[in-house]
């Protein structure tokens, strides 16, 4: 419980998650609005997430990777938590809890599901700019590519629960499945290899 | 200008941006093929080709990207306050000088890559789709090349301004992918078809996605102000700050 206290501050005081946290609201609004001149029949703000989506990711990728910064928190961080799975699933407790708090005004459970795979690609690669290229380039340029060549594969994919309005359980499935294959992997990952 | 290459060239992430930039829009002939041949029957007509040439941009990008962020990330865990960039500016305190040869070197690689992926992707669209495929015309395998080096020099800059890969990254994959951001600020203004990668991508297309068509040359010299605006924002900065 200290552990998940200890992260939980670690988020909510960084500076660079912040202006994550409001340079992603921002955008948000402002293209909503805009969405809602050019297409009033779609839902402003759902459709406004399909770019700022992005905001969780990257949100999620510096919540993993300010420990890898330059002066090595995560050796102190270490010291503190020694037991690995311990600190793993504290830091997972409290990116959900931050990140349920920043979705909530979209009402999208699916964003919380971003910021962990996110987390999770950060953790691996322990580079903010790998991470971010990584995530961007599997949500944002893969997903629609896969889903425009092979229709099927729409409900698999890992941005399906964001064009869902109704969740059908395998949408659900889905959903929950790629942030907790990428969670539990980065914690295998945390447990195995050196700091 | 030759240190620099060989930097570039000795980035394991500039490989990864390299590569991608290579493989992806050609690898995109091959899949969107069946997509685009329904398209071409149903009667619009696309650009083909050159319309696959958006993604390979993500190599360009990174390559823009890390050109910079690899001077500023620190040398080890031990020293956070020590970044490369300051070896980099004992050899060549001429900061401006720095600048023009890092943007020279990035400009180089790119205009290569381009070239080389613009003409593999609409020899590859002959190949696969013979009896729709344009012509091979190698002005437009030129303005794509140089959208692709604008576009890297465009990250280039606004990485040097910000001092950091991932807001750059953010911004330009955001907008670069299907549905751009820029295209939904078309539909709001016309003016914004003037934003620098809408602007670019005249150059070498010829369909009208936005329902605005501006002449090859006019996009081309628009693009080049905007990239020229914002290197010389990123130069005074980069002569200012401390490094």
């Amino acid at each position: 419980m200290t552990a998940v206290h200890a992260e939980l501050r670690k988020l909510i005081t960084l500076p660079s998650l912040r202006w994550t946290a409001a340079l992603t609201w921002a955008a948000t609004l402002v293209l909503a609005l805009a969405v809602r001149r050019v297409a009033p029949q779609e839902d402003p703000i759902r459709a406004a997430l399909r770019w700022t989506q992005a905001g969780f990711l990257v949100f999620g990728v510096l919540a993993a990777t300010q420990e890898y910064e330059p002066g090595g928190q995560i050796r102190a961080t270490l010291l503190a938590v020694p037991r690995r799975w311990t600190l793993a699933a504290a830091k997972a407790v409290a990116l959900i809890v931050v990140a349920l708090a920043l979705a909530a005004p979209a009402g999208s459970p699916y964003l919380v599901g971003v910021a962990l795979v996110g987390a999770a690609l950060g953790s691996l690669l322990r580079s903010s700019v790998a991470g971010v290229a990584l995530g961007l380039a599997i949500y944002l340029v893969a997903s629609p590519a896969m889903r425009a060549r092979l229709p099927g594969s729409g409900p698999w994919l890992p941005d399906a629960g964001l064009a869902a309005e109704v969740w059908p359980p395998g949408a659900t499935l889905t959903a929950a499945a790629w942030p907790l294959a990428a969670t539990l992997v980065a914690a295998v990952v945390l447990r195995r290899r050196n700091a | 200008m030759r240190a620099e290459l060989r930097k570039l060239f000795g980035l394991p992430t500039a490989w990864v941006g390299l590569v991608l930039g290579l493989i992806a829009a050609p690898a995109l002939v091959f899949v969107n093929a069946p997509g685009v041949r329904r398209a071409i029957e149903s009667g619009e007509i696309a650009d083909l080709g050159y319309e696959n040439l958006g993604i390979g941009l993500l190599g360009a990008l990174i390559l823009g990207v890390v050109t910079v962020s690899s001077e500023y990330t620190s040398t080890g865990d031990d020293s956070p306050g020590a970044h490369q960039m300051t070896a980099t500016l004992l050899a060549m305190p001429r900061r401006t000088r720095l600048l023009v040869a890092k943007g020279m070197a990035l400009a180089l690689v790119v205009a290569v890559q381009g070239a080389l992926t613009a003409s593999a992707a609409v020899l590859l669209t002959e190949v696969v789709l013979p009896e729709y495929a344009p012509p091979f015309a190698p002005d437009r395998i030129a303005a794509a090349a140089l959208y692709w080096t604008l576009l890297a020099l465009l990250a280039y800059a606004v990485t040097l301004i910000f001092r950091n890969g991932v807001i750059t990254l953010t911004v330009f994959i955001v907008n670069s992918t299907v549905v751009s951001v820029s295209y939904l600020l078309t539909k709001l203004t016309p003016w914004a078809a003037y934003l620098p990668d809408i602007v670019g991508a005249h150059m070498f297309l010829r369909g009208d996605a936005t329902g605005v068509r501006i002449a090859p040359l006019t996009a081309g010299l628009v693009m080049t102000a905007w990239v020229a605006a914002l290197l010389a924002v990123a130069g005074y900065l980069f002569h200012r700050r401390p490094a």
